[in-house]
């Protein structure tokens, strides 16, 4: 397992690698001089140069880029353009909302995908199963930023449920949320703060519903394909024939195997809910990652959004991460490979 | 050629697939010349008629600068299907290049390659691409480009497994000992063979490149005004959103429609292509 282990954090750092790769050398292509962006218009062409030099900028490329890893190593992500604050620091309230958004969306994957696929699976041919089909191709199919505005037209409106932000700004005023891990519904929950809980916890909805629906889809149909090979297999007869409750057969041997193939997508779906949260929060201007990179882009703030794409890497890396783990743990076959 | 035809066309929403890509290629390729208001897919402004609500002569209503949204959502549908297009062959061309060197060469140059493109795979897509297309600049073109960067490594992986099996096949040893080189082996005998896959890859892809570069547009770093691109116009009408919903509506209601009939038609395809699949669901049917 130790074994295991080491080869896929050696793989994460492979990854990590090519991305920084992949930024540093677009960096190259972003227009426009970083010094003088540093320096400000109004800088003479003097105090460019000492920018430059200050930065390292005159150095030869090769000697840049290790320049830049070394730094990335002790954990300093560089200086964003535009703030002029350590683009970590900058990014650290901003990732939170975004954690706390794509964990409680991936969440709602597991607890509906995964009875939703069973089913599917057991009325095969059915049309809960026909529906299934068209209703997992529709839901891979919808643009989320646009079921989010379709969410905010139905469910806003009508029930009153709130479509922008983390939180009411009134209720905050009237009870300020102690700051713990920068997760709302959890520091409220901890602070027993019940007003801010409530309006974070009625914020939250509709974005996750939006960001869920997409990976949901793919989760119910990953467990109905799998669970129907499964359920052809030998050892499912012979448990029939044993007179075995289908709800025994089902649940204790059948999605037991159905689950390892299902875990992988889960994983990768990971990905995909971390990309749909940049457009997830531009809809209900939640104030994540997203929002964040999306400000940086239009202020061509390079170092920001390199930032950025190399911890939603290393956040992606570290759940399939934590997925492969658990696969090996779960169907020991894989560490021998 | 019709074992091939009737099982596609006898499951319903596959058909469905089929007959609404037809009618979206007729209408990216006729448009121009049908539309109601053809000017109207450009910067054209008609002020008086601004943000007025679908009826009879605007059946989609118009946006904030009085343009007719249904002759502009016509028109966008060649913008999007000519998108899919270039990002799948651009895509499908390097990773169907990369996959086959690593597959036929092996050893060293198999193992770089294919550590790349695990490294790849293991990027967000729309998060690099949103990288790659800030560092690129806002345009349609390097929203294409940044997505078909972000696209092959699927395809090389694809390929190379394709490769490694049929290379071993008799008729490529017999190639080679008539003398064939590397490349005419692989372009003349082990890639037409390995199409299949590659082409069901494909038109799963299509779907979700446009979806992707939709995706882009919206967000601002794709299509750039005034061009009928959907994302865009999505991204545009949400600043009239919920009051002059149809702004936004329309627009995105067509790239869910062309979307789910690429998926239907591609996620038939693909049931048909894989037998063991087909079996399955066979065997499934009659002991369920």
């Amino acid at each position: 397992m130790l074994d295991y282990t080491l080869r896929r954090i050696a793989f994460l750092a492979l990854v990590l690698f090519v991305v920084t790769t992949i930024t540093f050398s677009l960096a190259y292509l972003v227009p426009g001089d970083p010094a003088r962006l540093v320096a400000g218009d109004k800088a003479s062409q003097e105090q460019v140069e000492v920018v430059r030099i200050r930065l390292g900028l005159d150095r030869p490329i090769p000697v840049q880029y290790a320049m830049y890893l070394g730094r990335l190593l002790r954990g300093d992500l560089g200086r964003s353009l535009h703030s002029n604050r350590p683009v970590l620091e900058d990014i650290r309230d901003f990732f939170s909302a975004t954690f706390e958004l794509t964990t409680l969306a991936m969440g709602l994957t597991v607890v509906i995908g995964i009875p939703l696929g069973v089913l599917s699976a057991v009325r095969r041919g059915s049309l809960v199963d026909h529906a299934s089909r068209l209703f997992s191709l529709a839901g891979v199919s919808l643009p989320v930023f646009w079921l989010g505005l379709l969410l905010q037209l139905a469910f806003g409106m009508a029930l009153g449920l709130p479509i922008a932000g983390r939180v009411s700004s009134r209720v905050l005023m009237d009870a300020p949320l102690q700051t713990v891990t920068g997760m709302y519904l959890i520091d409220s929950l901890l602070t027993r703060n019940w007003a801010v809980f409530r309006s974070a916890a009625t914020h939250i909805v509709l974005p996750m519903v939006t960001l869920a629906l997409p990976s949901l889809v793919l989760v119910t149909r990953m467990v109905r394909s799998s669970l129907l090979e499964v359920l052809v297999q030998d050892y499912i007869r012979t448990a029939r024939a044993y007179g075995f409750p289908e709800r025994v057969i089902m649940f204790k041997y059948a999605l037991k195997n159905a689950m390892l193939a299902t875990l992988t997508l889960i994983g990768l779906a990971y990905g995909y809910l971390l990309g749909g949260s940049f457009l997830v929060e531009a809809v209900f201007a939640w104030p994540g990652l997203g929002r964040y990179a999306a400000s940086s882009i239009i202020l061509s703030d390079y170092p920001a959004i390199m930032g950025v794409t190399l911890l939603v890497t290393l956040a992606y890396g570290l759940v399939n991460l934590a997925v492969d783990l658990c696969y090996a743990w779960i169907d020991p076959r894989v560490k021998l490979r | 050629m019709r074992r091939v035809l009737r099982p596609l066309l006898r499951n319903r929403l596959t058909l469905g697939g089929f007959v609404g890509l037809l009618g979206l290629v007729l209408v990216a390729v006729t448009a121009p010349w049908w539309v109601p208001f053809p000017e109207h897919g450009g910067a054209a402004r008609n002020l008086a008629h601004r943000l007025q609500p679908p009826d009879s002569t605007y059946w989609f209503g118009t946006d904030d600068l009085g343009r007719d949204i249904f002759s502009r959502v016509l028109l966008g549908t060649a913008i999007s299907l000519r998108t899919g297009a270039l990002v799948v062959a651009v895509a499908a061309g390097l990773g169907v290049t990369l996959g086959a060197v690593a597959g036929y060469a092996g050893g060293l140059l198999d193992e770089a390659i294919m550590r790349v493109t695990d490294a790849f795979l293991a990027i967000p897509s729309l998060v690099l691409a949103l990288a790659i297309g800030s560092a690129l600049g806002p345009s349609l073109t390097n929203a294409l480009l940044a997505i078909a960067l972000v696209w092959w490594p699927w395809y090389a992986r694809l390929v190379r497994a394709q490769v490694l099996s049929i290379r071993e096949q008799e008729y490529v040893a017999a190639a080679r000992s008539l003398g064939s080189g590397a490349g005419r082996i692989l372009y003349r005998h082990i890639l037409p063979n390995a199409m299949a896959p590659i082409l069901v890859q494909a038109s799963l892809d299509f779907g979700y490149v446009i979806l992707t570069a939709a995706s882009l547009g919206f967000l601002g770093l794709g299509a750039q005004p005034p061009t009928p691109e959907w994302g865009l116009m999505v991204s545009v009408g949400r600043k009239f959103f919920p009051k002059w919903w149809w702004v936004a509506t329309f627009p995105g209601l067509a790239i869910f429609v062309a979307v789910l009939c690429f998926n239907l038609a591609g996620d038939g395809l693909r049931e048909l292509s894989d037998p063991r699949l087909r079996k399955l669901d066979g065997q499934a049917n009659k002991e369920v």
